[in-house]
């Protein structure tokens, strides 16, 4: 599936939580996005930046996407403040995306772990399996969530995935909500009872995983130590998007000097694909 | 006839090489032409430059490898690339095919491995050889001589020596800002037998994230592009054209047709879209675009804007 270029125009924006938005846009992009793919939003003309931005999808429908971002520079700043009827410059859908067939027929159930504003892919992937994406026959499969965030108001998409029968624990750094303490703690706990002489019996098929390095970096070693697969969706500073200028290179774990595009070999990757 | 005569106004060449417009692209840019196909007809431009091709395929440089900056971005990729049979047998198949100017970056350790390089693309679809003479993000020590060409009048004109001599095809001499004297380097170009310029390579630059107290890109610095950097670039091809016969190719901040016409009308024979097509995959094409209409409503040509500022400049910019 090729990328397009387009200019789509804003039918929503709305705040989910403090500097945090959810646009959506009015395209035919996201008809055939998968899970974990993305988007460049174009920021030409806005002071402060260059570059595109890049945003994995958080919903995607036949004429309609949506982004759920944060605003953390004047590029984000620039998207998280623009009104319906305001237009913006997309490229996608680019990269690949979570591989879900595999995901679930390893063994039925997903555990998504998202961190932070590392949630939108994830909820993409519960989204397009109860919708029937990954086929009629999964899409009941049993999905849990571990979401994690600095505080209780920045948790994201919690009732969303609720609302999509996905059962949804939470941490927080703080303790204002859930679990006080790292989201990692939690899918430790999680594979660990699993795992362990009093275990609840069920250990998931798969996990998916978007969040910081250092998060990613720990629900990897986590999986492994577990022997349950594992994807992560990346991030890394990316120029073009789509290949050509070799900036958003991530080391693989074949070799200390070869290197994964994340926008084209990625942004998702199974975790043993990594160096971390 | 109408349609005749824009596309006879918008000819140019470069040396021998007949361009059926200006527009080409940068290397390291537009990867190897097919990556871009499906963004438009890739073939309507007046030609593509390859992503640099070494003898061996390279892994490129340690991560990060870019920085957003103002008006531009700095990266050190540091040549990742297929290596010269992964390109001939991987590469070379489609961009040869294709109804437009095949230029083939290159570049090597010494001036002899250039001299190998280009022997080993004398074959069919490939139009003409580029030299990366001047690539910030590499070392420089394999040859012994621990100074990138582009820096030594003496090493640029041994590498254009050697690649000439190995060659039938057009070699255009890739040389970079950084230099106390420009002229004097294309002046050893054109001792050396490059047939043309093309001029500029990236700046070097640094950018320090301040929370970690250290450099932003692994390798300490990159090489800037991006709009911040046109003027830079236009004053050097100015100073060139003032100062030489050979013909330049500009190259450094071109994302509009306006941008490209300051580089003709400072002596460019053709330019080279680059990073712009990281923000717009479609920038040279509507560069060329921009070209087309500002001819047609000026009732001009290329080759009449060619260096159109020089004829009113009275000094040397």
């Amino acid at each position: 599936m090729s990328a397009r270029l387009q200019e789509c125009t804003v039918a929503a924006n709305r705040e989910v939580a403090p500097g945090h938005a959810l646009v959506t846009l009015e395209s035919g992009i996201g008809a055939a996005a998968e899970p974990g793919q993305f988007v460049q939003v174009s920021l030409d003309g806005v002071a402060g930046a260059f570059l595109p931005r890049p945003f994995s999808f958080h919903r995607a429908a036949d004429d309609q996407f949506q982004l759920l971002l944060r605003s953390v520079g004047p590029g984000t700043a620039a998207i998280v403040a623009t009104r319906p009827g305001e237009r913006l410059t997309v490229l996608g859908p680019l990269g690949r995306g979570f591989e879900l067939q595999r995901a679930i027929a390893s063994g039925g159930s997903l555990t998504l772990v998202g961190g932070g504003v590392g949630v939108p892919p994830l909820h993409h992937v519960a989204d397009f399996v109860r919708a029937g994406g990954a086929g009629s026959e999964v899409t009941g499969a049993k999905i849990d969530a571990l979401v994690g965030a600095a505080t209780a108001e920045l948790l994201l998409a919690v009732d969303d995935l609720r609302a999509i029968d996905v059962d949804v624990r939470v941490s927080t750094d703080d303790g204002s909500a859930g679990h006080h303490g790292l989201v990692t703690e939690l899918l430790h706990d999680e594979l660990g009872a699993a795992g362990g002489a009093d275990g609840r019996g069920r250990r998931p098929g798969c996990v998916l995983a978007c969040g910081p390095h250092p998060m990613l970096r720990a629900v990897a070693k986590i999986c492994r130590h577990s022997d349950v697969p594992c994807q992560v969706a990346m991030e890394e500073p990316m120029a073009c998007g789509y290949g050509v200028c070799l900036g958003c290179a991530i080391p693989a774990a074949a070799a200390p000097d070869r290197y994964l595009l994340l926008c084209k070999d990625g942004p998702v990757f199974d975790a043993e694909q990594v160096a971390w | 006839m109408v349609s005749g005569d824009r596309s006879d106004s918008l000819a140019t060449s470069v040396g021998p090489l007949r361009l059926r417009n200006p527009v080409l692209t940068a290397s390291g840019t537009f990867g190897y032409g097919q990556e871009m196909a499906s963004f438009f007809d890739v073939a309507k431009l007046g030609g593509i430059v390859t992503k640099t091709v070494t003898m061996r395929p390279r892994p490129g440089n340690p991560t990060p490898r870019i920085a957003e900056t103002p008006a531009g971005m700095l990266n050190s990729i540091g040549l990742q690339n297929v290596g010269l049979d992964g390109f001939l047998r991987d590469k070379l198949p489609y961009l040869a095919a294709l109804d437009t100017v095949v230029v083939v970056s290159i570049m090597a350790s010494t001036a002899e491995e250039f001299g190998e390089l280009a022997g080993e693309l004398r074959v069919e679809g490939v139009d003409a050889i580029e030299l990366n003479l001047s690539c910030p993000n590499v070392s420089y020590g394999d040859g012994g001589q621990h100074v990138m060409f582009a820096h030594a009048p003496e090493l640029t004109e041994a590498a254009v020596a050697a690649a000439r001599a190995a060659s039938d095809r057009p070699i255009v001499a890739k040389l970079g800002p950084d230099v106390p004297d420009i002229a004097a380097l294309g002046a050893a170009a054109q001792r050396g037998g490059a047939d043309a310029l093309c001029v500029m390579n990236t700046v070097p630059g640094m950018v320090i994230d301040t929370a970690a107290k250290r450099p932003v890109l692994a390798r300490g610095s990159g090489g800037l592009s991006g709009p911040a950097v046109r003027p830079i670039g236009v004053r050097l091809v100015y100073q060139l054209c003032a100062a030489l016969s050979l013909p330049v190719v500009g190259v450094g901040g071109i994302s509009t047709a306006e941008d490209a016409l300051q580089y003709l009308m400072a002596g460019a024979h053709a330019v080279q879209v680059g990073t712009a097509s990281f923000v717009r995959p479609t920038a040279a094409h509507d560069v060329l675009h921009g070209l087309q209409e500002y001819l047609q409503d000026e009732g001009s040509s290329v080759e009449a804007l060619i260096g159109a500022a020089q004829r009113k400049g009275e000094s040397n910019g």
